[in-house]
């Protein structure tokens, strides 16, 4: 069990932590009163209290698809983004691979590039390849900017992963994976919990590449709402964002009792 | 033949033909917004029907479908592009289009001469105007676009960012009114324009991309906006919002939504039946009334409460004074144009 | 007992420490890299190169890019002094961003990893939920708080508690794209941050505080330098996004505060000089890759220093 915070510590960091809440949760609120508001169109301040709005989101159907679908993408390039990038992450801090240096910076470069450049190259790639599957290019270049995260998250917990620890099951004759699963992967849990959750929020959020790489059949999200926001910006743009909100809700708990990452966080 | 999904499992089809092949596709670029939506709707389903195909569309604007052709060049996905004007001599240049196969488009002679652009490159569909945005119950109707000039409007007026074409727009408008030139002739002479840009500057906010952003006037945030397209903002007036779009003088610049025939696209026949079908005077007319634009064919009518946002019929855009631009003098000139807007109001 | 634990904590150069033989430790390593890299390989690192090559080519009429090889997009970019201005625009803007979500994200970090469950998860939650809410929408949100004049919400609540007499001018300056970049950014310096500070040993801090030290002190002498890999993974992190941003600079910044990813939106979208968008690009990737290794050097100096 990590420390609590007390004493002269708390005075501080409590009031400071409240503040940046407030902070955070100003446009949100801001959002949410908008989609209650009973206009036509999106003001602020709203004017009348309606949730027809959100009736009328929950029963369109570009918006269930939508959401679906990225959903299922997200969850995709996530396990993409664990697949390639905890290997990788154990790679650059365990073993003495010759180059480590560069091997990290290329590792991490999809967080460098301008997300836009990214989008735009991608396509060019694959019209080069003849590759027109858009559920298949979306995955790979959301793949593309997710495993960094993996790979910085775990990265950093790796290194400060107990060594004493594997070594002592190793030389009490356990097998590496054996290691790994008891004893590596406990530790790092809080590193791949935390890769987990901004690899699939960030996924689910992307705009830049999805821009280039959906088609009309499978539109993600940020697609949907930019759309959206363009054509008539009626309180069905706020609400949906609300819903988002939930959603989000649902994942972080649903991260919670699966990976535990309350209980890893707070130790 | 040219479309194979990578993951699809189409590969043991190909060698049985008949029936259970695939019906045949097209994919075309469609513009946003309530037109977008209109397309997707209504003309698209029965045209699926009527021809036992699909029709997939993306939604963009212009600059973003033409970056998408440039990209795809070497293999074409895209059978129909919508583009406008300005994108139609871009797209001809750069050999992305082919011209439109007029003996495949019965309905192509219904088209009014002028929105036939660059020799059958492109046949315009829908036809909004550029005006200024503007509050009715806050301000009064520009006479003249110099009154955007005037001391009363500092920091009220929000521009159009310098990467759509309305911003083109204004640089005509200025140019009109140094020069005292009708904006045909006034087009020619926008290098000398800056001195006079950079007198705005004062008045200018800020620049903004997304047409929601003029829910800002009816705020009251700013007073003006523009130069913008009747299609994006009298769907808003119609609803009930306190803004409305003045045309000044000088002129009414013309926003024209062109049809294109993509360069080497999939599905040629099926490509020129849909744009076909675009010109349809009966998809014409539904289209114009729905979203408030004017169509490029002849003899479509409409009711009163309709035809007043409506730039229709011919006789009514000469007395408007509707104005299309020579884009291929203009092209050239944009990345410098765009560099200089951005020194002129950058901070 | 605590000496040995404490040695366990400091960083060491993990390289010095394996089990098995060197070299099948290295063919290990190069086995679990091995895929990514290859894809990595594959889609980014051949598109950047062609990107970066084509800052140095010639874009004819037709789009088609070619020789002669020149150096003049690159002399036109430093010799004008718009984009030079946006490139200083660009750091100032990135580096105040993340100097102040460090700022305001180890406070939360702190609270998230050493507070009653219920109070991580409601921490957590606020924090993270904003990730999922497109950054359209909440640049709007920040458009209608920040808004000049009366009408905006954050004047509003200051004019008529009477902490301001004239209303602030805060949208479209560099301040509210700051702002706007704080908002959306800072969960990757909280969670980083997080995670390096969830497995600091807390028999450290607990045995420093048994021989007397004050709290404070057990902050600044053990739990921030413990934290500083997860602190230097936020900053760097915040800094990249945010220089490479365009959506809440053009929202909240407008004409006041251009960096150079809308300058290569402008390029990409709208005159499609891909050679001259091309050196934009290189010019970011240039500045977002220095500040990395600088930081991952003075991260490693740290490590080895202590090991």
């Amino acid at each position: 069990m990590s420390a609590r915070l007390t004493g002269g510590m708390a005075w501080l960091f409590y009031p400071l932590t409240a503040a940046t809440m407030l902070f955070v949760l100003a446009p949100l609120a801001v959002i949410v009163a908008m989609s209650v508001s009973a206009n036509a169109f999106a003001a602020f301040p709203p004017r009348g209290f309606t949730l027809a709005w959100y009736g009328r989101v929950l029963a369109d159907p570009d918006f269930l698809s939508s959401l679906s679908f990225s959903a299922m993408l997200a969850a995709a390039a996530t396990a993409g983004a664990l697949l390639f990038g905890l290997p990788a992450a154990f790679a650059l801090t365990r073993c003495a691979v010759p180059g480590r240096e560069a091997l990290r910076v290329i590792l991490l470069s999809p967080l460098i590039f301008p997300v836009l450049v990214v989008g735009v190259a991608l396509l060019r790639l694959f019209s080069d390849w003849n590759s027109n599957s858009a559920p298949f290019n979306l995955l790979i270049g959301h793949i593309l900017v997710t495993t960094p995260y993996v790979v910085r998250t775990v990265t950093a917990s790796l290194l400060l992963a107990d060594l004493s620890l594997e070594e002592a099951a190793r030389t009490l004759g356990a097998g590496w994976f054996r290691v790994f699963r008891r004893v590596t992967l406990p530790q790092i849990a809080p590193g791949v919990a935390a890769g987990t959750l901004f690899a699939f929020m960030v996924s689910f959020d992307n705009y830049p590449i999805s821009m280039w790489l959906a088609d009309a059949q499978y539109v993600p999200m940020p697609m949907l709402i930019y759309r959206q926001v363009a054509s008539i910006f009626t309180p069905a743009v706020p609400a949906t964002s609300t819903l988002m909100i939930l959603f989000a809700f649902v994942v972080v708990v649903l991260m919670e009792r699966l990976a535990g990452l309350r209980r890893a966080m707070a130790m | 033949m040219r479309r194979r999904q990578v993951l699809g499992a189409a590969l043991p089809l190909v060698f049985i033909r008949g029936a259970t092949a695939a019906p045949r596709s097209i994919q075309v670029g469609i513009y946003t917004a309530q037109q977008g939506e209109y397309v997707r709707k209504q003309i698209i389903p029965k045209f699926e029907t009527d021809f036992d195909c699909k029709v997939f569309t993306t939604e963009g604007v212009t600059l973003t479908q033409i970056a998408a052709l440039r990209a795809t060049r070497e293999n074409p996905r895209y059978s129909v592009m919508f583009m406008d004007d300005i994108g139609v001599e871009l797209s001809k240049r750069e050999s992305l289009i082919d011209p439109l196969p007029a003996d495949k488009l019965p309905n192509l002679p219904g088209v009014l001469p002028r929105f036939m652009f660059y020799d059958g490159y492109g046949a315009a569909f829908a036809i909004s105007t550029g005006g200024i945005v503007y509050n009715p119950q806050v301000t009064k109707p520009l006479a003249s676009y110099a009154e955007l000039w005037e001391p009363r409007f500092k920091q009220k007026f929000l521009m159009t960012t310098p990467k759509f074409t309305q911003s083109l727009y204004l640089l005509i408008a200025a140019a009109s009114l140094i020069t005292g030139k009708p904006l045909k002739e006034a087009q020619y002479e926008i290098d000398s324009v800056w001195p006079k840009m950079a007198e705005l500057k004062p008045n200018v906010v800020s620049t903004y991309e997304n047409p929601s952003q003029v829910m800002m006037v009816a705020q009251g945030q700013v007073e003006l906006a523009g130069i913008e397209y009747s299609k994006n903002l009298f769907p808003y007036t119609v609803q009930g919002a306190p803004l409305d779009m003045c045309f000044p003088k000088e002129g009414t610049f013309a926003g024209v939504n062109c049809l294109t025939f993509v360069k080497g696209g999939p599905e040629p026949d099926l490509a020129a039946a849909f744009i076909n079908r675009m010109l349809e005077p009966a998809v014409q007319q539904g289209l114009a009334a729905a979203t408030l634009t004017s169509p490029s064919v002849k003899g479509a009518t409409f009711a009163p409460d309709i035809a007043k946002y409506i730039a229709y019929p011919e006789s009514k855009m000469n007395e408007m004074g509707l104005f299309t631009a020579d884009w291929t003098f203009i092209n050239p000139k944009r990345p410098a144009w765009l560099e200089k807007y951005n020194q002129v109001f950058g901070s | 007992m605590t000496a040995t634990i404490a040695q366990s904590q400091v960083f060491r150069v993990s390289a010095a420490r394996w089990v098995r033989k060197p070299s099948s430790a290295v063919l290990m390593g190069v086995g679990l890299a091995l895929p990514a890299l290859c894809f990595l390989a594959l889609f980014l690192m051949i598109p950047a190169v062609r990107l970066i090559a084509a800052g140095f080519l010639t874009q004819d009429s037709r789009g088609a890019l070619g020789g002669p090889v020149t150096l003049s997009h690159f002399t036109h970019f430093f010799a004008t002094a718009l984009y030079s201005h946006v490139l200083v625009v660009t750091l100032r803007i990135s580096l105040w961003t993340a100097a102040l979500a460090a700022v305001l994200g180890y406070p939360v970090a702190m609270v998230m990893t050493r507070s009653h469950p219920a109070i991580t998860r409601i921490v957590t939650f606020i924090t993270i939920a904003p990730l999922i809410v497109s950054v359209v929408v909440r640049s709007y949100g920040w458009q209608l708080i920040l808004g000049n004049g009366p009408a905006g919400l954050l004047n509003y609540v200051l004019l008529s508690t009477g902490v301001i007499q004239t209303p602030l001018r805060l949208l479209y300056s560099e301040t509210a794209v700051v702002i706007g970049s704080l908002h959306v950014f800072l969960p990757m310096m909280v969670l980083p941050l997080a995670s390096a500070l969830g497995r600091i040993e807390p028999h450290l801090e607990e045995a420093a505080r048994t021989l007397g030290m004050p709290a404070w002190r057990v902050f600044h002498r053990i739990t921030l330098p413990l934290s500083l890999p997860g602190l230097a993974v936020g900053f760097t992190l915040v800094f990249s996004l945010t220089a490479g941003s365009f959506v809440t600079p053009a929202m909240l910044g407008g004409t006041n505060a251009q960096m150079l990813g809308n300058l290569i939106d402008q390029q990409i979208t709208a005159v499609y000089d891909w050679p001259f968008g091309a050196t934009i690009a290189t010019v970011l990737v240039a500045i977002v890759v220095s500040v990395n290794l600088f930081s991952m050097r003075v991260l490693d100096g740290k490590r080895r220093a202590s090991a």
